[in-house]
């Protein structure tokens, strides 16, 4: 603790991190999904209810946090439509807001799927992005077939995705070589 | 040489692209809350068919948040419905339907309303019968009357008297699910004066919108503005069932008089808001020795679900395109459309057009076989040619289907592959390849021919930049883009002066849907007017100083006193078929392609995979071929899921059992053929629609089918090796389990086949 922070300020407070910013929550409804976290409270709303099943991907996030163990930080991209609020505790959430912006700058994920038109009616791009960022994260120089395994959970029904996908080879290390 | 600033024809990325990858493009849910909003929720009828004796809310509205609960009792103006208002807001005394309105709860947050939603309790008394299939519409003759449509040339009785060689035969298509990414929203404010209403609407019919709500409301349309930003997707989806959406939360708004927002859960949007008609076709057809088609006879089903909405005109499309791409001189086809107790079916990207070809294509094959011809050139035996005359009468000019056809078996290397597949065929016994080439050809107008006009506003500000709104909605097809490219032309500016905000009732009244693959057609020539309006009146600007920047044409004729705005409009000249006299033409033009696929079956579990698809489509000079391209490769991959993937699963009682992704399977990105050509072929400018472009959205999605006969070839290959030979049914969606079954063998022999009626059937 740093601060003057105590533990008793902590015991029933979730506290995380969005974007870099630190949240926290003194009264949460155990029910919240981040999602409807993101979207309600914060008003984060690049990140999309697409079927609150885990099925589409559209709610993409990516989710950081210090492994133990391993003594470094993960990256995994997370459905935040099923992850909980609350077991977010002590981690740190990326959203599609949090890597880049038409008003700064593009993240190249996002410059990429725009102008190889791998996006039509945008509202699965920012789940794909965030798929692929975190790809990103953890392996700078994928191979295609980590790319299918990447989108596995993301659909998209105006592209026919082959845009897509031509867009984000070029991050592999395969179109490096060529 | 095309201008620099001149960008129709190049490859523009869609205008919202960049905003949309950032999570920046505002859809109908991200607009910011209103003070005082409410959310609404519905109680859906977990019925098929059944009387309502009670309603009772009082447990819901004793919960904490909840404002109320609304009914039918509190609706002065009950009947809704896009053409025929054959359907309530709020059920009154008889369910037709599990998932329709039994009433709504208005609460102060979604989680709130939707928890008190489930706390209504209804108490029914069932009726019967349940009509849930076509079949069980034929038995108890459950058919929308006075809507009798046929289309009829030629003899068709002496032509099948005659011909050589007769066939009868039926087949089938499934359900589709539109699974648009963002489920139907609106967001209903009231503006607390003389009866002004805004909504916001994820819909592509905003006019309908302000319509419906206005005359629910019993006020004038002048008062009800409807707004679209953009959608995240529609495929026709949104054409009538986003006000079925938007005026009960208008109603509630009124009510309440606070804003009340709505979005639908998937599972909610699945079970409620219908998809793509389900078809049954039966059929005789008589050919020559060659394979030549000689008359065909032909009844055509379509499962319309609760309510009329849009089947009719569905079912007039399939009555239209039933040939496919092949001549037909002596053809008759009735249509019947059947009222079933399922959600009301409607708009789909194609509207009855892909279901009714894939008849045509399945004949072809049956033809084929029968005759033991190669189907390839009994196809294009039948081909049209020009001045070719459909069976509604429609003569075909600068018909390109051959051309088509031709370059994509050339493209292909198809009849080098054809025989490095009959070689890996004879090599295999548990997995078979199989290829398969099938034509399109898509009539562009709405067959409402009073819907084919488009209106435009374009306001020039003193800065010169150019503010345009036109009719048409932005649903990821590209078509503010292309909006903003054909006014760049007509203007002589670059598209970075023009900007597009939103499509509104109170910029362009009246709008027809943003529907039938149309709106670049009727917009971009509402724009084209409006601009060479404005174009007239600077005219003796730019004389005066031909020199000048457009910024000092523009100020100086601000300064002259000049209107700097103008409306456009276009309506399609020549339109108007009578299904009386079946005569007069039904479309502007056609939109051709042609698609060549090869699968690989693993006929032991049913699975396959795409190996390769070429596809050559004739759009006239693309506006942007990036965008046609994009919408190729979409609607493709769409038609893939029709033909091949998605299947909606129903109980003999009317529940739905597929309500979301993970039990109803669109294509993912593994499922994309491995090997995907497309290209657009040169030298066929169109003269009938806006510098020369041709519709591109719904014509390629029925290319799809060629993949399903690619499968069928394979599973073909495979029952001759099990010495099965002679015809056989491949129906869509051709699922594993159908492939799997198709591959009969030693395996398959051991199942049991239950007895007919010895059980109830699930789907």
């Amino acid at each position: 603790f740093h601060n003057g922070e105590t533990m008793d300020e902590y015991e029933s407070s979730l506290v995380f991190f969005v974007n870099g910013k630190k949240v926290v929550e003194d009264n949460i409804d155990p029910s919240w999904t981040l999602l409807q976290y993101l979207r309600t409270k914060l008003r984060l709303c690049g990140t999309k209810l697409g079927c609150a099943e885990g099925g589409c991907g559209a709610c993409t996030v990516m989710v950081s946090k210090y492994h133990r163990a391993e003594d470094k930080v993960r990256h995994i991209p997370v459905n935040a439509c099923l992850a909980p609020v609350c077991s977010m505790h002590g981690l740190a959430v990326t959203t599609v807001e949090g890597i880049g912006s038409v008003k700064t700058k593009l993240h190249p994920v996002q410059e990429r799927i725009a102008k190889s038109h791998g996006s039509q009616c945008g509202f699965c791009t920012p789940g794909i992005v965030m798929s692929m960022y975190t790809l990103l994260r953890n392996m700078p120089k994928p191979s295609m077939e980590d790319l299918e395994v990447t989108f596995q959970g993301n659909l998209c029904r105006c592209t026919g995705y082959r845009p897509i996908i031509e867009a984000y080879k070029t991050f592999t290390e395969d179109w490096e070589k060529m | 040489t095309q201008q620099k600033t001149d960008t129709v024809g190049r490859p523009i990325p869609h205008l919202s692209a960049y905003k949309q990858a950032a999570g920046e493009a505002i859809y109908c849910d991200d607009i910011p809350y209103f003070e005082n909003e409410l959310y609404l929720a519905f109680v859906y009828s977990t019925k098929a068919h059944a009387n309502v004796l009670s309603i009772d809310p009082s447990e819901a509205l004793a919960m904490t948040g909840v404002a109320g609960f609304i009914s039918a009792k509190d609706l002065k103006y009950n009947q809704v419905g896009p053409v025929m208002h054959d359907e309530e807001i709020f059920i009154s005394k008889t369910v037709t339907s599990q998932g329709q309105f039994i009433g709504a709860i208005v609460a102060e947050d979604q989680t709130t309303a939707q928890r008190a939603a489930r706390k209504v309790k209804v108490e029914y008394k069932e009726l019967d019968p349940i009509i849930v299939t076509i079949e069980d519409a034929i038995k108890h003759k459950s058919f929308f009357s006075g809507v009798d449509r046929k289309v009829a040339n030629g003899d068709v009785d002496e032509a099948l008297r005659n011909a050589p060689h007769i066939i009868e035969g039926d087949c089938r298509i499934g359900y589709q699910e539109h699974f648009y990414l963002e489920t139907q929203c609106t967001v209903a404010v009231p503006k607390k004066e003389d009866d002004e209403f805004e909504i916001y609407c994820s819909t592509q019919n905003p006019s309908e919108v302000t319509t419906e709500v206005a005359r629910i409301l019993g006020v004038h349309q002048n008062r009800i503005v409807t707004k679209v930003k953009r959608l995240g997707g529609g495929f026709g989806g949104k054409e009538s069932r986003a006000a079925m959406i938007a005026v009960p939360a208008a109603v509630a708004a009124s009510i309440y008089n606070r804003p009340v927002r709505i979005m639908l859960d998937r599972d909610e949007d699945m079970m409620i808001s219908g998809g793509r008609h389900p078809f049954l076709f039966k059929y005789k057809v008589g050919f020559d020795d060659d394979g030549r088609l000689l008359g065909c006879d032909m009844d055509i089903y379509n499962n319309a679900g609760y309510s009329r909405d849009l089947s009719i005109a569905v079912m007039e499309r399939a009555l239209l395109h039933f040939e496919n791409s092949y001549k037909i001189p002596n053809a008759r086809a009735v249509g019947y459309v059947c009222k079933t107790n399922l959600p009301s079916n409607t708009a789909f990207r194609g509207f009855g057009g892909p279901q009714a070809m894939f008849v045509a294509e399945t004949i072809l094959r049956e033809v084929a076989e029968y005759l033991m011809k190669d189907v390839v050139e009994v196809g294009r035996l039948n081909l049209y040619a020009e001045n070719d005359v459909t069976p509604s009468r429609q003569t075909l000019t600068n018909c390109t289907l051959s051309r088509c056809w031709d370059e994509c078996i050339q493209s292909s290397d198809y009849a080098r592959r054809k025989r490095i597949i009959d070689e890996y065929n004879k090599e295999n016994r548990w997995k078979k390849r199989g290829i398969s080439v099938v034509p399109t050809k898509f009539g562009i107008a709405f067959t409402l021919p009073f819907l084919n006009q488009g209106g435009a506003l374009v306001l020039i500000y003193r800065d010169g930049s150019v503010l345009i709104s036109h009719g048409g909605t932005e649903m990821g097809q590209g078509l503010h883009t292309k909006m903003i490219q054909v006014a760049s032309k007509a203007l002589g500016i670059p598209i970075s002066m023009i900007h597009i905000v939103e499509t509104a009732t109170d910029k362009v009244p009246n709008t027809s849907p943003t529907a039938a693959s149309a709106s670049s057609d009727l917009n971009g020539m509402a724009i084209l007017d409006a601009c060479n309006t404005i174009n007239e009146r600077l005219k003796v600007i730019k004389s005066n100083n031909p020199n000048g920047t457009w910024e000092e044409w523009i100020n100086a004729a601000y300064f002259e006193r000049i209107s700097l705005s103008a409306t456009g409009f276009y309506k399609t000249p020549g339109l108007g078929y009578s299904w009386e006299t079946n005569s007069g033409n039904a479309f502007n033009y056609y939109t051709c392609g042609v698609s060549i696929t090869e699968v690989e079956v693993d006929c032991l579990t049913g699975d396959h995979q795409v190996l390769r698809t070429d596809i050559v489509m004739d759009l006239g000079d693309s506006l942007n071929p990036a965008i046609d391209v994009g919408q190729i490769e979409g609607g493709f991959m769409q038609g893939y899921g029709l033909f091949v993937m998605e299947e909606m699963m129903y109980s003999p009682t009317g529940t739905i059992f597929t309500r979301g992704p993970g039990a109803y399977k669109i294509p993912g990105f593994g499922d994309i053929p491995s090997e995907f050509n497309v290209s657009l072929l040169k030298g066929a400018s169109n003269p009938r629609a806006v510098y020369s472009s041709k519709a591109v959205g719904e014509p390629p999605l029925f290319l799809a089918c060629s993949a399903l006969f690619a499968i069928r070839e394979a599973v073909k290959s495979a029952r001759i090796d099990a010495g099965l030979e002679g015809p056989f049914k491949l129906d869509a969606p051709a699922t594993a389990a159908k492939i799997r079954m198709g591959c009969q063998d030693q395996i398959t022999a051991k199942l049991d086949v239950p007895k007919p009626g010895s059980f109830v059937p699930w789907n």
